[in-house]
C-alpha cells in the first residue's frame, strides 16, 4: 500500500515538475523576446546617436565654431619637428604639442585646451610619428 | 402486457435512431473536419499561432579612409491606413494633410480604396509621427522602416550617390556596392500565444539574419571638406555652368577627394533634377587644351629626341601648317624657346614642333600608353571612355590639333591619373575610390589593390618633367598664382575653347579653365585638378580661376597630411629663403 502511494506520488512529482520546467521554458522564451525587442532599441538609439556624432564632427561645423566662436585663425607658417617618441592621449601633462600663436590672437587656457581637442579632431589621432608643432 | 411490451420496444428502436444518427453525424462531422477539411483548418490554426519573421537586414554603412560615417541606415516609421477601418475618410485625410503636408485629394483616393493596407507617408520625421500618434485617427497606423542618412549633407555626393525609398541604391557608391551594402534577410518560423507573444522555445526554421557590410572610401572626409570648400568659393563667385576637383595619391591612385559643382543633398535627391547629380568628374569630357601638351613633350624626351636646352623656333607667333586653314597661333609672339620654355610658356607652335618630330605614330601611342580613350576602371558608375581617334582616322590637321589638347577630349579622372605619372616616377595606376571592405563583426572581407599599376615612362623622363612643370608655377610661368607658401609645386594650366555640339567647330567665348598640378614637386603626396567649365570671359584662363584653387586647396591638403605623418618622403617644406629644404 505504502509502495503504490509512493509510486503514485512519484508519478506526480515527475510530472510536476516536467510541467515547471515547460513553463520555464516558456517564461524563458518571453524572457529572450523581451531581449531581442531591448536590443533592437539599444541598437537604434546608437544608429541615433551615430548620427548625431557625424553631424556634430563635420568639419564645416568645426571650422565654423573655431573661426567664429573661438577667434582662431588658420598659422601663416608652420613648422614641424618630428620627434620619435610614441604617442600620447591629449590629456597627458606631456603632450609635446605647443601652439604659440601671433600675440594679436591670444587665447585663454580654455581656449588653448579646446583647440588641442580641434586639432586633434581636424588633423586626427592616428599618427604613427609623434611631432612638436610650432606655429607662428 | 404485451402492449407495453410492444411500446418499450418503439421507444427503444426511437432511441437507437437517435442516437445512430448523433453518432452518425458526429463521424461524418469528424471525417469531414480531419480529413475532407483538414489542409485548410490547419492552415487557420497555423495563422493563429504560428509567426513567421522576416528579419529585414541594416543596409550597410559607407564610411571614410578614417572610419567616419558618411552613410548610415536608420528605422523610421511609415504610415498606413487600412480604408475599413475608417469611418469618415474626407475628415481624416484633411487631419493627415495638414500634419504631413500631402495632398489631401492623393489621402482621399487611397483611403476610399478596397483594401486592407494602403500607404499614406513613408519614412515620416519623427515629429510627423508623435503628432500623429497623438491624433489616435482610427484606421491610420505606423510600419517601420529602414532609412538612409548621410550625415554630412553635401559632402562627397557625387562620390556617395544616393539610395532610392525602397533602400536601393541608384548612383554612386550605393549603387557600384550595393551587393555588400545590402546584407541578407533573416527568416524565423516560431508560434506565438493567445497575447500574440512570441514563443521563443517553439522556434522552426531560424536563418540569421546578415547586416550590410560596411565600406570603407579612400575618400578622407577633412581633404573632401577642404576641396569643396574652395570649388565652393569659386562656384559663388563667378557663376560658371560647373567645377570640378579631383585630389588623389598619385602613387596609389587612391581618389583623396572628389568633387562637383552644382552639387546636392544625397538626404533629399528627389528634390533636385540629374544635372546637379551628375559626378561630372567621370561623366563629362573636355578638350583638355594646353594641359595636354606634357603628353608629347614627355614622349619626346622618353625618346630621346630632344635636350631641354635645345632651342625650338615659335615663329613669332603664327605658323601656316599645310592642312589647316587657319595659321596655328600662339597667345604671346615667341621667337626661340628653350625645351623647357615652350612648356612654361605653354607655347602651341612650340608644342606642335615637339610632335612633328615625334612623329603622328610615336604620339598616338603614348597617348594611349597614358590612358586616354579608355575607362579608368574606378568604382563608380556612368564613367566615360572620352574621345580619341584611331590613327587612321586622324586628317592632315590632327598633328596640328592633338598635341595642344585639340581633337581629343577626356574625362577629369583621365587627366589627373595620366599627370600623376610624372608625379610618381612613371607609373600610371588605377584609381581607387573604395580601401576596404568589412563585414558586421568587423572583419575585413575584401581590400583593393592599390599596387595595380603599368610603367610608362622612365624615372628620368618623369623627373625632368617634374623640374619643367615646377617652372611652370615659378614668377614667369603661366601658372605663378599656383605657387605655394610652403611647399614647392608643379603643374600646367589650360584654357581650351568649347566645341560647338550643335553648328560644328568652337562655341565662342565659352571656354574650360583648368589647372593640374602636383606637390610638393619633388616627392609629391596629391596631384589635384580643377576644372572651371565655362567661366565668366574675364577670367577664363586656367592660371587665373584654377591655378589660386590648387594653391589654397595643397596648402591646407598638406599641412593635414604633414601633422598626420601621410606624406611621402621628408623635408618638404620651403626654408625662409622660399627654397625646397
Amino acid at each position: 500500500m505504502i509502495r503504490k502511494i509512493i509510486l503514485i506520488l512519484g508519478i506526480f512529482g515527475v510530472l510536476f515538475f516536467y510541467t515547471y520546467e515547460q513553463i520555464q521554458i516558456l517564461r524563458m522564451g518571453y524572457a529572450i523576446t523581451e531581449k531581442e525587442k531591448k536590443l533592437r532599441d539599444l541598437r537604434q538609439e546608437n544608429m541615433e546617436l551615430l548620427i548625431k556624432n557625424s553631424r556634430l564632427k563635420s568639419p564645416k561645423r568645426i571650422e565654423t565654431i573655431s573661426k567664429e566662436k573661438l577667434g582662431l585663425v588658420a598659422a601663416k607658417k608652420v613648422k614641424i619637428v618630428y620627434l620619435s617618441a610614441p604617442k600620447k592621449e591629449l590629456s597627458s601633462p606631456k603632450s609635446s604639442y605647443e601652439l604659440s600663436l601671433p600675440s594679436q590672437t591670444r587665447i585663454s587656457k580654455t581656449k588653448h585646451f579646446i583647440s588641442r581637442i580641434l586639432e586633434n579632431i581636424f588633423f586626427g589621432g592616428q599618427n604613427e610619428v609623434e611631432a612638436e608643432i610650432v606655429i607662428q | 402486457m404485451g402492449k407495453s411490451k410492444k411500446i418499450s420496444k418503439v421507444r427503444l428502436a426511437f432511441v437507437v435512431l437517435l442516437l445512430s444518427m448523433s453518432y452518425g453525424y458526429t463521424i461524418t462531422r469528424l471525417f469531414s473536419l480531419q480529413l475532407v477539411s483538414a489542409d485548410i483548418l490547419q492552415k487557420y490554426a497555423e495563422d493563429q499561432y504560428i509567426m513567421r519573421f522576416e528579419m529585414a537586414p541594416r543596409r550597410g554603412r559607407v564610411c571614410d579612409v578614417r572610419g567616419r560615417e558618411l552613410a548610415v541606415s536608420m528605422k523610421v516609421p511609415s504610415v498606413f491606413a487600412n480604408p475599413y477601418e475608417i469611418e469618415n475618410p474626407v475628415e481624416v485625410s484633411a487631419r493627415l494633410n495638414r500634419i504631413l503636408n500631402v495632398n489631401q485629394d492623393t489621402i482621399l483616393k487611397r483611403l476610399n480604396r478596397k483594401k486592407y493596407f494602403v500607404w499614406i507617408k513613408r519614412k515620416i520625421s519623427n515629429e510627423e509621427f508623435q503628432m500623429i500618434e497623438a491624433a489616435e485617427i482610427p484606421g491610420i497606423h505606423f510600419i517601420k522602416e529602414s532609412k538612409r542618412f548621410y550625415p554630412q549633407g553635401e559632402l562627397a555626393s557625387h562620390v556617395l550617390g544616393f539610395v532610392n525609398i525602397d533602400n536601393v541604391g541608384q548612383e554612386g557608391i550605393e549603387r557600384t556596392f550595393e551587393n555588400y551594402l545590402l546584407g541578407e534577410a533573416g527568416y524565423r518560423k516560431t508560434q506565438k500565444d493567445a497575447k500574440k507573444r512570441e514563443l521563443f522555445s517553439f522556434s522552426d526554421i531560424n536563418t540569421s539574419v546578415r547586416d550590410g557590410d560596411t565600406v570603407y572610401l579612400t575618400i578622407d572626409t577633412t581633404i573632401q571638406y577642404i576641396a569643396e570648400r574652395e570649388v565652393d568659393k569659386v562656384f559663388k563667385k563667378y557663376h560658371p555652368e560647373s567645377v570640378s576637383i579631383v585630389v588623389m595619391d598619385p602613387h596609389t591612385g587612391a581618389i583623396l577627394a572628389l568633387a562637383n559643382r552644382p552639387t546636392f543633398d544625397p538626404n533629399q535627391y528627389g528634390k533636385v533634377d540629374g544635372d546637379k547629380r551628375r559626378n561630372r568628374v567621370i561623366t563629362d569630357i573636355y578638350e583638355p587644351g594646353s594641359t595636354f601638351k606634357v603628353i608629347a613633350a614627355s614622349a619626346a624626351l622618353e625618346e630621346k629626341l630632344f635636350l631641354r636646352d635645345e632651342k625650338i623656333y615659335c615663329e613669332n607667333g603664327e605658323y601656316k601648317m599645310s592642312g589647316r586653314r587657319m595659321p596655328l597661333h600662339d597667345y604671346h609672339s615667341y621667337g626661340w624657346l628653350s625645351f623647357d620654355d615652350v612648356i612654361k610658356k605653354s607655347s602651341n607652335i612650340g608644342t606642335v614642333k615637339i610632335a612633328q618630330r615625334l612623329g603622328s605614330e610615336k604620339l598616338h601611342e603614348y597617348i594611349r600608353r597614358f590612358g586616354f580613350g579608355a575607362r579608368t576602371n574606378i568604382n563608380l558608375p556612368g564613367e566615360q571612355f572620352g574621345i580619341f581617334h584611331p590613327l587612321n582616322k586622324w586628317t592632315r590637321s590632327s598633328m596640328s590639333a592633338v598635341p595642344i589638347g585639340q581633337e581629343i577630349a577626356a574625362t577629369s579622372l583621365q587627366m589627373v591619373r595620366a599627370f600623376s605619372v610624372f608625379a610618381n616616377g612613371g607609373w600610371l595606376v588605377e584609381p581607387q575610390i573604395c580601401s576596404r571592405i568589412e563585414n558586421v563583426e568587423g572583419v575585413v572581407i575584401k581590400t583593393m589593390d592599390m599596387n595595380k599599376r603599368e610603367r610608362i615612362l622612365s624615372s628620368e623622363t618623369c623627373r625632368d618633367m617634374r623640374e619643367i612643370l615646377q617652372k611652370v608655377v615659378s614668377r614667369d610661368g603661366t601658372a605663378y598664382r599656383a605657387a605655394l607658401d610652403n611647399f614647392s609645386a608643379a603643374g600646367k594650366t589650360g584654357t581650351a575653347q568649347k566645341a560647338d555640339l550643335v553648328r560644328g567647330g568652337y562655341a565662342e567665348n565659352k571656354y574650360v579653365a583648368s589647372f593640374i598640378g602636383f606637390a610638393p614637386a619633388d616627392d609629391p603626396s596629391i596631384t589635384i585638378l580643377v576644372t572651371v567649365n565655362e567661366p565668366p570671359w574675364r577670367v577664363r584662363f586656367g592660371g587665373t580661376i584654377a591655378a589660386p584653387v590648387f594653391k589654397n586647396v595643397a596648402e591646407d591638403v598638406l599641412r593635414y597630411m604633414e601633422s598626420n605623418g601621410r606624406m611621402y618622403g621628408k623635408n618638404h617644406r620651403k626654408d625662409n629663403q622660399g627654397n625646397q629644404s
